[in-house]
């Protein structure tokens, strides 16, 4: 059975490594609007979410202007496929223990 | 470990959809990108068949265009440079033969079906009507492909 991932239980940096999953590399500046949280939050779960391996940080310039770019590793992508099966098992779970009380009740 | 509830993990679910979703719809959002190749793929073939001489010269021209285009979206500088923040991946596309064909043949088809009226009818200047359908095709049509193409992902 698929297990959750104790760091992804974190609805922010699941939803920081949800949106990294789904793009080759994105800026910096994109998953803060789109998560909507200020930079310093971004920077603190970015590095916790690097420490384990699961996001690469790219710093560079284009022109004189400094860039950061996330991207989610093979580690990070496969820690989520599993704890998106584990919530998928506990969402089933609830669906069918449901459609049987339904089902007692009748 | 604290197990979600069924709420929560259905929360947490429909986050992980909503981040793919919003990833994808910023792939369509850069439509200029589609208005350049669509106008590139026109007035290719339309100079091809106007100026047949200048065919080998126009192909180091257009290859040149496709060059700056690949970087311009494979790479992280070429995107930024080009505005676009992010870019999506088709990593768990499966790389099936149908997949590698869908990609395509939009556009083959097209050829095939402008070639035969060419053929039938006796028109001049097939190459431009080609070219005028594949571009528009592409500028309009392109983008909602692969908006399409990239939401199959959830289902393969």
């Amino acid at each position: 059975m698929a297990e959750l991932d104790q760091l992804l239980l974190d609805p922010t940096r699941l939803a920081i490594v949800s949106l990294l999953a789904a793009a080759e590399w994105a800026e910096f500046g994109f998953v803060r609007d789109s998560v909507k949280i200020s930079d310093s939050a971004l920077s603190k779960q970015v590095t916790t979410l690097s420490k384990n391996d699961y996001v690469e940080v790219r710093k560079g310039y284009v022109g004189k202007r400094p860039r950061t770019w996330l991207n989610l590793t093979d580690t990070g992508r496969n820690t989520l496929a599993e704890h998106i099966s584990a919530l998928q098992a506990i969402a089933e779970k609830a669906r069918s223990d449901g459609a049987q009380q339904t089902r007692d009740q009748v | 470990m604290n197990e979600p509830t069924p709420e929560e993990a259905a929360a947490a679910l429909h986050a992980v959809r909503e981040g793919r979703e919003l990833v994808i719809k910023s792939a369509a959002g850069s439509r200029w990108l589609w208005v350049v190749c669509g106008l590139v793929v026109f007035l290719y073939s339309a100079a091809n068949d106007l100026f047949p001489a200048t065919g080998r010269w126009l192909t180091w021209a257009l290859l040149a265009v496709c060059l700056l285009l690949v970087f311009g979206t494979r790479t992280r500088v070429g995107g930024t440079l080009l505005g676009r923040q992010v870019s999506v991946s088709d990593r768990s596309l499966p790389l099936t033969f149908t997949t590698r064909l869908l990609r395509i043949v939009p556009v083959l088809g097209l050829g095939i079906v402008v070639s035969l009226i060419v053929l039938l009818l006796h028109l001049p200047h097939g190459q431009i009507y080609y070219g005028a359908l594949a571009g528009l095709y592409i500028i309009f049509l392109g983008p909602r492909f692969q908006l399409w193409l990239l939401r199959r992902q959830d289902k393969d």
